[in-house]
């Protein structure tokens, strides 16, 4: 059995530090001004998740390859070599730092840590999807291209019109017998060439003036299209 | 001011005094908790030659912190829970126990596990289990362990030290002490 010192010996030891000066009480607002920059630390790596997230599917929606998961195993591939990598990596990164902050509060270490992160993927998620429906991410990007942005033009120049492979997103121009002509959000004009194979999105052809994604491969000026899907209009896409 | 002079005071009552800076009141808080801190040391830090060291280091950190106390709380899992981070340090400085960053058993949830109390045989059998085979246990597993039988604390006050939930404190124990029975087992 190991020796402890007897309590008198321990408390004379502590009291004598103590009164030595050896350690100091610390101050009630240093405690405080701990407990406040864990607060703020939570929310601006949440806000600053939030952005994040929201930006990836604002640049996946602008690209167009949000939209093409629905062409199957193909539309899968397109929309995964899409997705920007690094971002997601240094939201993950974001995500991990958040979840230990937080685990710091009761609410949190009380419960399982399952819990927490369920809690935190699911309010970023949904505050992501709100703040990509906004108009911060295509007026941000139109600064961009001003040349407005005091800093993060090159982020968004780089990411936000970043095309995908394969992907193609505009609106139809005009229709011909073998597809149709559409107009790009890069300021191209492209034929569009359609085939029994391709699958339409919703069911039914395209008309003049539908914005719509076009997926297939392109050659010699023309796409082939796999897919076609209809979208919504902008304001997700820059229509200049 | 020794402990004979204010037998009546709650431990929050004099760590408020100590936090308007009556330096001498933590005496009495010392005299209430050094023998215990001692226990805790002596069997969470099984074979540690410097757990000496640590309880006087717990006591320090205690009064240079003790502003951040609410007395509203619970004094003892406030200082047990200086004392389990300075011992976990402590561990971790040796390195010669494995403490793991994330525990797979505060990820998921799990079945609250009901309090074993009030069976005194079990808990005899149990102490003098932990009294031959607490060192060949995980550390994860010692500390619930000392703290319910050595500590006599419940699951909540053990939860609040540790920082995890309710239930995975009964799942620690249940599997401490399946660790205990096996290893008595394997050397028999």
């Amino acid at each position: 059995m190991e020796h402890m010192p007897n309590d008198n010996s321990l408390k004379a030891k502590v009291l004598a530090a103590i009164e030595g000066g050896k350690v100091t009480m610390r101050p009630k607002w240093h405690f405080l001004l701990k407990t406040a920059l864990a607060i703020a630390g939570v929310v601006f790596l949440t806000l600053t998740l939030v952005y994040l997230v929201s930006f990836v599917v604002f640049a996946m929606r602008q690209n167009g390859s949000w939209y093409v998961t629905c062409f199957g195993s193909r539309g899968l591939r397109a929309f995964l070599t899409a997705m920007p990598w690094l971002l997601i990596l240094v939201a993950a990164a974001i995500f991990a730092i958040l979840e230990v902050l937080v685990r710091r509060f009761s609410f949190s270490y009380r419960r399982p840590l399952l819990y927490s992160i369920i809690g935190i993927l699911i309010f970023v998620s949904l505050s992501s999807l709100l703040v990509a429906h906004t108009r911060l991410h295509p007026g941000l990007l139109r600064h961009a291209q001003e040349r407005r942005l005091p800093f993060g033009g090159a982020f968004y120049r780089g990411y936000g019109m970043k095309g995908a492979r394969d992907v193609e997103p505009g609106f139809v121009v005009r229709l011909m017998d073998e597809g149709f002509e559409m107009d790009t959000y890069r300021g191209a004009h492209v034929p569009v060439l359609v085939t029994p194979s391709t699958e339409f999105i919703p069911d039914g052809r395209v008309m003049v003036g539908d914005h719509v994604i076009v997926f297939g491969p392109t050659d010699e000026g023309r796409i082939h299209a796999f897919g076609v899907r209809v979208v919504p209009p902008p304001p997700f896409f820059d229509q200049r | 001011m020794p402990e004979s002079a204010a037998p009546h005071k709650t431990d929050e009552s004099i760590a408020s005094e100590v936090q308007a800076g009556d330096a001498a009141s933590f005496g009495l808080l010392m005299e209430r908790y050094g023998t215990k801190m001692s226990r805790y040391a002596r069997r969470f830090l099984f074979g540690y030659e410097d757990a000496e060291d640590q309880v006087q280091e717990v006591f320090l950190k205690a009064y240079a912190n003790i502003r951040s106390f609410d007395p509203e709380r619970k004094f003892s899992s406030w200082l047990y829970r200086i004392a389990h981070n300075e011992f976990i340090n402590a561990i971790k400085k040796r390195g010669r126990e494995p403490i793991s960053f994330l525990d797979p058993d505060t990820i998921f949830p799990h079945p609250v596990a009901k309090e074993r109390t009030g069976d005194e045989a079990e808990a005899r059998e149990t102490r003098a289990l932990l009294e031959w085979g607490l060192e060949k246990l995980d550390p994860k597993y010692r500390e619930p362990l000392v703290l319910f039988h050595y500590e006599e604390m419940d699951y909540r006050e053990i939860a609040e030290i540790l920082r995890i939930p309710v239930a995975t404190v009964g799942v620690r124990l249940n599997r401490g002490r399946a660790a205990l029975k096996k290893a008595v087992a394997d050397k028999t």
